[in-house]
């Protein structure tokens, strides 16, 4: 299994080097297969989350090293997804927004209230979970400042999302 | 090690004899596994594993359609031969390569049609069948990997394509040969 980068989201191009396909492969994926939806930025850019990543390194699988045919492939998602316990499985809503809204020119702070965050165990002053917090927030804008710029150099190139 | 497909078939089936099928004049495909069964009380019920093997230039995803298309209706056309006529039948296909062939590979439980499923013995043989011996995709190789690139980046392709001829334009134009002059 290929360990994916330590961000949230995913330009195609990124994609389609951890996939090991090509850009048009994904979205010819994205048509067939109902659990690869990426978002699509303000410009029409995919934006792949982490969970989508990991549903297109699971087709390729099935396709390349199982031998199944897309029909086979859909039938294996399905029934895996039912065989799956729901609630372990992370919530892609959330981050599909996420996604959505860091593509725009909206603020990333304010849409982070609903994502799971994992806190120390033992008591922690509120002080010290605010500092966390800004912190992981400073992080988190820096990464989406970075990757808006790559997006909009990107567009001003021509290059198709 | 050429990919097959393994299933085992319901106890006490016999082996059988299908014909296989007749590929048009010319074709490339060849038969590489083709192995059948059927049900000792008669009554129509058989097991046939398969692969075809069609030599490719390399492998890209956009030959994937028709290489499905083309399995499930060699299939569905074999579960019809295995029934001895219109079949209710429980197929899975399978898609792998060797270095230069793509290989196409169907496992089927047919029966005559208005077998219920769940009735056959043999579906259990199907959904436990498994895909062996596949490697990985050929590449594509710079023909076809052009060729594709083409196809997904129409307006690029154009243009160059425009740009390229201008180059060639302006060439013919300072080579031309020039008429001698009667002064």
């Amino acid at each position: 299994m290929v360990s994916l980068p330590s961000k949230l989201f995913f330009r195609i191009g990124e994609v389609a080097g951890l996939v090991g396909v090509e850009p048009h492969v994904l979205r010819y994926w994205e048509r067939e297969f109902r659990s690869i939806r990426p978002t699509k930025s303000a410009k029409g850019q995919r934006v792949y989350s982490r969970k989508d990543v990991e549903n297109l390194l699971r087709v390729r699988d099935l396709l390349y090293r199982d031998g199944f045919t897309i029909a086979g492939a859909k039938k294996r998602l399905a029934n895996g997804a039912a065989e799956a316990h729901p609630e372990s499985a992370p919530d892609s809503s959330t981050a599909s927004a996420l996604a959505l809204a860091l593509t725009s020119d909206d603020e990333p702070s304010a849409l982070l209230e609903d994502e799971e965050e994992e806190l120390p165990s033992g008591p922690v002053s509120a002080g010290a979970r605010v500092v966390d917090s800004r912190a992981k927030l400073a992080a988190l804008r820096v990464e989406v400042e970075g990757f808006l710029e790559e997006l909009e150099d990107r567009a001003e190139q021509g290059e198709p999302a | 090690m050429n990919p097959s497909v393994a299933a085992e078939p319901p106890d006490g089936w016999l082996a059988a004899e299908l014909a296989r099928p007749p590929f048009a004049s010319g074709s490339t495909a060849a038969v590489t596994q083709w192995t059948a069964w059927r049900a000792p009380a008669g009554g129509g019920e058989a097991l046939l594993l398969a692969c075809v093997a069609t030599p490719v230039p390399g492998w890209v995803e956009d030959m994937r359609p028709a290489v499905e298309a083309r399995v499930k209706g060699l299939a569905g056309a074999s579960a019809d031969r295995l029934a001895g006529g219109d079949a209710a039948a429980h197929t899975r296909t399978f898609v792998g390569w060797t270095a230069g062939d793509v290989v196409t590979c169907f496992a089927t439980c047919a029966a005559p049609k208005g077998t219920a499923h769940g009735a056959r013995a043999c579906d259990a043989s199907v959904d436990a069948a498994r895909f062996e011996g596949s490697a990985a995709p050929p590449s594509p190789g710079l023909a076809l990997g052009a060729l594709t690139w083409a196809v997904h980046h129409p307006a690029t392709t154009v243009l160059w394509g425009g740009v390229f001829v201008f180059f060639l334009a302006v060439v013919a134009v300072l080579t031309r040969r020039r008429p001698r002059s009667r002064i």
